[in-house]
């Protein structure tokens, strides 16, 4: 059976692709070309799991065992454990499925240094692989950290001008949230006994114990998402990464928070997620309608993008609190659509900047007339990004939407807010850059797309369609781990209901769920 | 009365033996035969047996050792203990040694035309040997005795440059200071030997019960000992010293020095008592913050990586007040201590190791700007060095996050959550300064080669794989370094 071995393989290979690459005797194409070998085997291997997956069952799949070691105060010894349930599916055939595609499109704006880009792309692609597949907190934690410095070399290396200040922005604050995070782990493994996911989810640890991990655990991952108040890294971050970088960082990297409040916020602490669900979802409410209004200030254009992720993710968040299963399951499928969709906006700022050395908007004009291929994908990527109905966009916000509608209407309606918006400056966006008259010259005479570029972003532009035309593949794979979680939310959230109303004196009080 | 030595006896005092045993061959040697070139050798030979005699202790973890009852195996009336772990760490003291030889061979060894060799090589077997006596001393002698021992060889070694005012000045000043300190040590010996009338740890728990003249001999001791593991208030030598000092010696100071001294503390820390764990929690907190902000404005990398030892030494006064919290965890805190000296020592070889190749090709420099972009000229070393730099700063899948995760861990369990936060976030200060150096090697354009090119140094660069596979290995599979 491929089952077990799969997910070993799928972080094995691009590590052993990094260091292959490293010592390496072959000289820049060739590294290129061997980059792509493991990377899109592992996409392959990807793929495959993704239409292997059962969606009718609970729990993990794939599932890997490895006894690892035995931390001191622990019961049962560290796993080498990797599954694969509803929540994580999609997000690690994302992950595998984009990086070939940043090594297919990397030529055009890496140029020196490919051999050590390679290997920094690989070592991150092993990384993020693993944090979707761990099913073992410290091994989970080991990935995390992994896939972060990577990207910091990434963007400290092939960067722009101010580099070296956005990398550092970006690794201190993300580290910050991992190392309280890591206090969080820590008392979370010595109270509970056990570091295995799974069993962590079906053992129903003491709530203050929940609510302390849940503030621990959400502050490393609301960093990483961005939420609002934490979120000012991520433009400096976007705007000086080169094209690659952003789309990992897009893609993949600000999904990993997502995730990570999903399965840890969700599912192993639903006490302390019902608590601050509240603060959350104002926040992400909030952070649509802020990161729409900042999207729609900018003249450069990787900021607007950049700004927009954070307008997405604040979908994301909405979704993700909003605590019924439709709302979730539309969180887990807006975060692959951002992905997909950012990815793809990033790869085409990168078209762009690689033949004008500028982004700003009003360096362009006109393109629609002079650039007919590139005016059809980013017409078509701003679509799917707005959630026009037939693009990947409009089923997640739509779920998310309607789930979150239920229970909060008003937010619900200030989100729709943010939809306007976004319709705003990504319209704007290409009314400046593809309509009116050609303002530069040198707008005339940009070289067409070559077929690496159409390489990489066709993949991307198919995806938008088929999530937006028949989403049915990838709602089924998530519903089932969406419905559970919802499911194990609803005591903690009648609960709460119940404390806020006065108690009725005559009946006797709800029996309390068995606590450890 | 002192009997027939026993078999526990023997068992520590065999890598002492071998050490000076192998002092005692060169320095005969020496005399007879002054131009043959025989040092390095007997020295490594020495290393080796020293190694070697200690292995089945270190080997022993988890299981009683033949012939031997019970562990920790105690020996001469008590006054020498250790455990299985303190044994790993006694190897990576031993280790530290024979790593600074192999970086002096073309180097330190070749100064004045070899005149110090001699010297360099009978001291690099004595400092170990005092590092040994201090890791596992339970009796004031041993204590001073190990203290004086692994001192005064540094105190030449550093300034074994004697051409060079940095270490001249380095020698001086941590000679002058390092006796200030035993002064202190051994007055405080006196005084709470006055007041209790003992000798052993048990004196510390006498004196935290006595008088004003045991607590203030308390004082004079913790004072003495934390000066040798550069604990703030005490820690203003070190930047000077590990800077001043030839590099293969400061990984020695580093690695070696650190970690028998924080040995020594625990083993002389205060059981649960007045003092309590929040001033060792304090003395932690001021030492991370002060060694953290004073390393941000360093343009030496020395200095920096000298900072960053004085903040790994406040780190572990963490696990001291996780054991002042909760007094029951004493065998899984020496453990925590255990393992982060490991990991510590074995980072702070590779950093200290590879940043001593990289200065010989920035012609003698550890500026910042004179080391510019040279990881990419030389991947092997800076590779290393930017790995060594990754486990300081506690990166998963390095040694020094498995530290710092032990170290933290006992912290939360003895129920310290708040302070455990705090330091944490501390340690995420430094690495704004390990991030630099990372910053310097790889994303600053190279600076031009400058001064006379380097000797092709084969013995180092192989060497120095070795504490960066165990950086890595200590990391991700710590299973069978017998210290968990």
């Amino acid at each position: 059976m491929f089952r077990e071995p799969l997910l070993p393989w799928m972080v094995f290979l691009p590590l052993a692709g990094a260091f292959t690459v490293l010592f390496s005797p072959l000289r820049e194409t060739g590294l290129r070309r061997l980059a792509l070998l493991f990377s899109g085997v592992t996409a392959v291997l990807g793929a495959v799991a993704f239409a292997a997956f059962s969606p009718e069952l609970s729990g993990f799949q794939f599932r890997f065992e490895q006894d690892w070691f035995t931390l001191p105060g622990l019961d049962a010894p560290l796993r080498l454990a990797l599954g694969l349930d509803g929540l994580s599916v999609l997000l690690l055939a994302l992950s595998a499925f984009l990086m070939p595609l940043i090594l297919v499109s990397a030529p055009g704006h890496i140029r020196h240094r490919v051999r050590e880009f390679l290997f920094w792309a690989l070592l991150m692609e092993a990384g993020m692989i693993g944090v979707f597949a761990a099913t073992d907190l410290v091994l989970f934690y080991f990935f995390w950290e992994l896939s972060l410095i990577p990207l910091y070399f990434l963007v400290g290396i092939w960067g722009g001008p101010n580099r070296i200040y956005a990398s550092l922005k970006f690794v201190l604050y993300t580290l910050a949230g991992s190392l309280v995070l890591l206090v969080g782990l820590i008392r979370v493994a010595l109270e509970a006994g056990t570091t295995d996911i799974g069993r962590l989810i079906e053992a129903d640890l003491d709530p203050g114990l929940q609510r302390f991990a849940f503030a621990c655990f959400a502050l490393g991952f609301l960093i990483k998402v961005p939420v609002l108040p934490f979120h000012t890294w991520l433009p400096d971050a976007h705007v000086q990464a080169p094209t690659g970088g952003s789309v990992v960082l897009a893609g993949v990297m600000l999904k990993m928070g997502t995730y990570g409040l999903m399965r840890f916020g969700l599912q192993a602490f639903p006490a302390g997620a019902v608590d601050w669900a509240p603060w959350l979802l104002l926040l992400g409410a909030a952070g649509i309608v802020y990161g729409s209004l900042l999207a729609w200030a900018q003249s450069d254009i990787k900021k607007l993008v950049a700004y927009s992720s954070v307008g997405h993710l604040g979908f994301v968040v909405l979704g993700t609190f909003a605590g019924n299963a439709t709302a979730l399951q539309g969180a887990v499928l807006q975060g692959v659509n951002h992905g997909i969709s950012t990815g793809a906006l990033f790869l085409l700022v990168g078209v762009l900047y690689d033949r004008r050395h500028t982004r700003a908007m009003d360096a362009f004009g006109g393109l629609a007339r002079t650039f007919p291929a590139f005016a059809f994908l980013l017409v078509l990527t701003s679509l799917a990004s707005v959630g026009l109905p037939g693009t990947n966009g409009f089923v997640g916000e739509f779920l998310i939407l309607m789930g979150t509608f239920e229970q909060h209407p008003w937010l619900a309606a200030l989100a729709g807010l943010g939809v306007v918006l976004g319709a705003v400056y990504m319209l704007g966006l290409c009314r400046e850059v593809l309509f009116g008259p050609v303002t530069h010259e040198a707008n005339r005479r940009l070289e067409p797309l070559r077929p690496r570029e159409w390489a990489a972003l066709a993949p991307l532009a198919a995806l938008m369609l088929w999530i937006g035309l028949y989403p049915s593949p990838f709602l089924e794979r998530t519903r089932f781990a969406c419905f559970e979680t919802a499911e194990r939310l609803a005591p903690w959230l009648e609960r709460a209901g119940e404390e806020a109303r006065p108690p009725a004196p005559a009946l006797p009080a709800t029996p309390e769920p068995e606590l450890r | 009365m002192p009997g027939p030595l026993t078999p526990s006896d023997w068992l520590l005092a065999a890598p002492l033996l071998w050490l000076a045993g192998g002092v005692v061959a060169i320095l005969v040697l020496d005399a007879f035969r002054p131009a043959a070139r025989h040092e390095a050798g007997l020295a490594f030979l020495a290393l080796l047996g020293a190694a070697w005699s200690l292995w089945p202790l270190a080997e022993a973890a988890g299981e009683p050792l033949e012939g031997i009852p019970g562990l920790p195996v105690r020996a001469f009336s008590g006054m020498l203990e250790a455990s299985p772990g303190n044994a790993v760490v006694g190897l990576l003291c031993l280790g530290a040694a024979a790593l600074a030889g192999i970086l002096s061979l073309r180097s330190l060894c070749r100064l004045e035309s070899g005149r110090h060799r001699t010297a360099l090589w009978t001291l690099l077997l004595v400092a170990p040997a005092g590092m040994l006596v201090t890791l596992a001393s339970s009796h004031f002698a041993t204590l001073f005795l190990g203290i004086e021992t692994l001192s005064l060889p540094l105190y030449v070694l550093s300034a074994l440059r004697r051409t060079e005012e940095g270490s001249v000045e380095a020698g001086l000043k941590y000679f002058l200071l390092g006796a200030f300190a035993s002064g202190f040590l051994v007055f405080g010996m006196a005084l709470l030997y006055a007041g209790t009338g003992r000798m052993d740890p048990g004196a510390v728990t006498a004196a935290l019960e006595g008088g004003a003249l045991a607590r203030a001999g308390l004082g004079f001791l913790y004072a003495g000992l934390l000066f040798k593991l550069a604990i703030a208030p005490f820690h203003l030598w070190v930047a000077d010293v590990y800077q001043g000092a030839p590099t293969p010696i400061t990984a020695l100071m580093a690695a070696g020095t650190k970690a028998a001294a924080a040995l020594a503390l625990l083993h002389w820390a205060p059981p649960a008592g007045p003092l309590g764990s929040g001033a060792w929690a304090l003395l932690a907190c001021a030492t991370l913050a002060l060694a953290n902000l004073t390393a941000l404005n360093q343009e030496n990398l020395k200095r920096i990586l000298a900072l960053s030892g004085v903040a790994h030494a406040g780190l572990l006064l963490f696990a001291l007040a996780a054991l002042q919290a909760a007094p029951g965890s004493g065998a899984s805190v020496e453990a925590a201590v255990n393992f982060y000296l490991v990991a510590y020592g074995v980072s702070a070889l590779a950093a200290f190791g590879a940043l001593e190749l990289l200065e010989r090709r920035a012609g003698g420099h550890a500026e910042a700007s004179a080391l510019r972009g040279l990881g990419r000229r030389f991947p092997v070393a800076g590779g290393i060095l930017a790995l060594a730099v990754l486990s300081l700063a506690g990166i998963p899948g390095t040694a020094g996050f498995l530290g710092k995760y032990f170290v933290f861990a006992e912290l939360v369990r003895s129920g310290e959550v708040g302070v455990a936060l705090l330091g944490i976030l501390l340690t995420l200060w430094s690495f704004a300064y390990y991030l630099r150096i990372l910053v310097v090697l790889y994303m600053k354009d190279a600076a031009p080669a400058g001064g006379p090119p380097a000797v092709q140094d084969t013995p180092a660069a192989v060497a120095l794989w070795v504490p960066a596979v165990l950086v890595v290995l200590l990391g991700v599979w710590p299973a069978p370094a017998h210290l968990l």
